[in-house]
């Protein structure tokens, strides 16, 4: 066995040891083996030690003597290898009157005192190691290895005993001492002691670009060096390892740290962008290179590839999927598990897919008075579970205020309190939302403004409640709810002019909500619109557009709506004419212009319901949603196409509400 | 002008608010005004991708209409609001009209935009494949980003009882 391994190019170092001491002719080699593990007092560090290489003659000054171990103490003070002899000398410059007698033998160091020096040496010990491995008749040579050799594992050769194996090792390391010059040889076969023909060392894989990074990496390294020290333990102690066991959590941790190396880079974004900046500052050139390693780094993650170079990475993938609506993402859960992960608990994710699906996937029907809301798809890709508005407490116990984000607010009674809550129809969630105890009044309305930080990815809203003062009052009590805060952070009255309320189908557009009043009959003055600023409170009322454009008569129908995201606008149904007009406020000429119509064509004048206009996707664009008598439309402005969504709504003058398929969770306090 | 050189070693030379869309291009150009070399984009994704900035470049640089510019003004007062920034009309058309590509061509634009950190071409032509998965299956979705299924027929059952309603039509 023992023959086997000195057999192989890797211990040619061990058959040089007798001929070291003819054939040393680098004596400028770093003496750094002087600092023995045997003497616990040394520097451990003596790599770092300037290498003194001077011929002990150029010393000039007194010499003394001490004991070894207070030499090794202080290593600078080795000096050199005895260009003859091929031995370690020490030469100590110093008071020549305390001199002490060295041992004649150091754990097989010989240790001779001459006059200017002292000689180290392990002849003895190299020919004990050869004689306790069987090579003692072995032949010498001149070269300890072959120049550039290259060890590689030997698929037909035997198994050697790697104990012994080791203890080879472990001898030439000890003669290093004195032979610093073999320390590269020794060091080449002591590469495969777990197992002599396997390459056990590992080369660094990628450099860390950030302490991040840095601390993943570090962090399996750990993980492999904990099971590495693990086997070798149990070895000592003679107990097998349990391979299962050791795999089993060496799969656990593996699991932990791909977990702990997604947070860590979803966290790092930040230190990489600051890294960059630093680097564009140093050194232009190097940064585009450096970009695209983190390019790459964020690949590392989790990257799929396909065969044609069709590459996203994760959170390429993450935001495609985040332009889908919920009902899609529930089906693709089936794509594989990091993806169904993703999707269900991926918060980050939820208000990414929030932020991009705020198209109304479909109109709710609500009719709080005789009926249980219904829902109409707009997009067929979107959708919630079957049962999931029957779940709201049932018609006396609710009020739904609005709908905003994929959430529908509703006020919930219990039998002594009122409460908000919000409620996402495809998670079957629901949320309450701190109120105030004297807030859930009959008539109260809800405007909700939804606002992000891509920096942050927070995404809060902000709920403007009101509520009336007393029955048939012109005054309403505003309160607004901040979300991120869970405060309410306003409470003040409001006058709202001389017509109704109105409130139907509100909208809020950069940061102000907007709300029609009535156009009843019965009412003195003309309509408006009014508007409330959230941050400041501030109120306007707007006109109606000018009546040689076709002015607002009696009991025909107002709303308010954003057009394409951009632009305030004013749904006009004319009933005399049954026409749907919409107007686009200017801010700077503080006037209506028209936008586009639509002509509804009727024998006779009928009344619509509550109108909403709203985006209604890529495909239909901008559309309307309107009821005649029990029957509703959808309209779509791109298009130019009307569509019947039912022919049975239950009641006559019914509200729509747009509703967005999202993902997006409420804060406060989870019910049911 | 900047000069840009393509991974295959084509020079493009392009003004400084063309390049300058590609924010990794303005913060190397402040202080060296030579070439730059672009080592993982071909040329045929250069010239997309140059085509797209010079595009975004002409019309961010000149005022829109007084409405929309007012809008504009409007929307940058409230910072924070996530809504989309007012775009011009004519220039979403273009945008729809440079997306009209295969689905290869449009991954390595994305790649392209990503290194170059133009985040506007990157959210475009995701949102560009996004159509177009739309509504897929799971399987389809499977094969076009070449991602393995690692659920078992049992677990992908489970997963499919569990969410029938979204399996079934509206």
């Amino acid at each position: 066995m023992v023959v086997d391994a000195f057999d192989t190019d890797e211990v040619i170092a061990a058959t040089d040891i007798e001929a070291a001491a003819e054939d040393v002719t680098t004596p400028t080699v770093t003496v750094a083996g002087a600092s023995s593990p045997s003497t616990p007092s040394s520097n451990t560090n003596t790599t770092s030690s300037p290498s003194i290489t001077n011929s002990p003659e150029s010393y000039e000054g007194p010499v003394r003597f001490r004991s070894i171990a207070d030499i090794y103490a202080n290593t600078e003070e080795v000096v050199g290898i005895d260009e003859e002899e091929g031995e370690v000398m020490i030469v100590i410059s110093e008071d020549p009157h305390v001199i002490k007698k060295l041992q004649p033998r150091l754990v097989g160091i010989e240790v001779e005192q001459q006059k200017s020096r002292i000689l180290l040496r392990q002849s003895a010990y190299a020919k004990k190691i050869l004689s306790q491995f069987k090579m003692t008749d072995c032949n010498s040579t001149k070269h300890s290895m072959e120049p550039k050799t290259q060890l590689h594992k030997d698929l037909e050769g035997t198994q050697v005993n790697a104990t012994e194996y080791r203890r080879i090792i472990g001898c030439l390391r000890y003669l290093l001492h004195t032979r610093a010059n073999l320390s590269y040889y020794v060091g080449m076969a002591s590469r495969y002691m777990e197992r002599p023909i396997i390459m056990h060392h590992k080369k660094q894989k990628t450099v860390a670009l950030s302490s991040c990074e840095a601390e993943f990496m570090a962090a399996t390294t750990a993980a492999y060096h904990a099971l590495w020290l693990r086997s070798l333990a149990s070895e000592l102690i003679g107990v097998e390892p349990k391979s299962e066991e050791i795999t089993k959590e060496f799969e656990e941790r593996k699991i932990e740290l791909e977990a702990k190396a997604l947070e860590i880079y979803q966290a790092s974004d930040a230190d990489i962008k600051i890294e960059r900046y630093l680097i564009v500052t140093e050194d232009s050139m190097h940064a585009l290179s450096m970009a695209n390693h983190n390019l790459q780094l964020g690949n590392n993650t989790a990257t799929y590839t396909t065969n044609n170079q069709e590459i996203l990475n994760y959170d390429q993938l993450a935001e495609v999927f985040s332009y889908l609506p919920a009902k899609n993402l529930f089906r693709l859960q089936l794509v594989s598990k990091s993806l169904k992960n993703m999707i269900t608990s991926d918060r980050l994710f939820h208000l990414m897919q929030s932020y991009h699906n705020t198209d109304a996937a479909a109109a709710i029907l609500v009719d709080n008075n005789y009926s249980r809301p219904q829902l109409f798809i707009l997009d067929p890709d979107a959708g919630i579970p079957r049962a999931a508005l029957d779940i709201l407490p049932a018609y006396g116990y609710s009020e739904i205020l609005c709908s905003a984000g994929g959430l529908i607010f509703y006020m919930k009674k219990d039998t002594i309190s009122y409460s908000i809550c919000a409620y996402n129809p495809v998670l079957c969630d629901s949320w309450i939302i701190p109120t105030p105890s004297d807030g859930g009044t009959p008539y109260s309305r809800l405007a909700v403004e939804f606002m992000g930080d891509s920096g942050t990815g927070d995404y809060n809203y902000k709920l403007v409640y009101f509520t009336p003062e007393e029955d048939w009052s012109n005054i309403y009590r505003c309160r607004v709810y901040d979300s991120a805060a869970q405060v309410w952070t306003r409470d003040e009255m409001i006058h709202h002019g001389c017509r109704d309320f109105g409130f139907h189908n509100p909208v809020v557009h950069r940061g102000t909500v907007f709300w029609a009043s009535d156009c009843s009959r019965y009412i003195a003055g003309d309509p408006y619109v009014m508007s409330y600023e959230i941050a400041t409170g501030a109120m306007e009322f707007l006109a109606m557009p000018e009546p040689d454009d076709g002015a607002v008569e009696s009991d025909d129908d107002i709303g308010v709506a954003v057009w394409e995201k951009s632009w305030l606008c004013l749904v006009h149904y004319r009933r005399r004419s049954g026409t749907f007009t919409v107007w686009r406020w200017s801010t700077t000429g503080h006037s209506w212009a028209k936008l586009n119509e639509f002509v509804y064509s009727l024998e006779k004048a009928e009344s619509v319901g509550r109108m909403l206009v709203c985006d209604g996707g890529k495909e239909k664009g901008m559309v309307l949603v309107f009821s005649v008598k029990f029957e509703a439309y959808v309209y779509s402005f791109r298009q130019r196409d009307l569509k019947r969504l039912t022919t049975s709504t239950g009641s006559y003058y019914p509200t729509f509400m747009a509703y967005a398929n999202t993902l997006q969770p409420a804060s406060g306090r989870l019910i049911n | 002008m900047i000069k840009l050189v393509s991974g295959d070693g084509a020079e493009f030379e392009v003004e400084e608010e063309v390049a300058f869309q590609s924010k990794i291009i303005k913060d190397i150009v402040a202080d060296a005004d030579d070439v730059i070399p672009l080592p993982t984009v071909s040329s045929k994704v250069l010239i997309q991708v140059i085509e797209y900035c010079r595009k975004h470049a002409a019309v961010n640089s000149f005022p829109l209409s007084p409405s929309s510019s007012a809008a504009a003004a409007a929307s940058s007062s409230s910072s924070i609001s996530y809504s989309k920034p007012v775009s011009d009309p004519a220039l979403r058309a273009w945008d729809n009209e440079f997306v009209k590509l295969n689905n290869s061509s449009l991954f390595d634009i994305v790649i392209a935009a990503n290194y170059l950190d133009i985040e506007e071409l990157v959210d475009l032509v995701l949102e560009t494949v996004a159509d177009r998965i739309k509504g897929k299956q799971a399987q389809e979705i499977r094969r076009q980003f070449n991602i393995e299924n690692d659920f078992t027929p049992e677990e992908e059952e489970a997963l499919r009882r569990e969410n029938s309603w979204a399996f079934q039509n509206n």
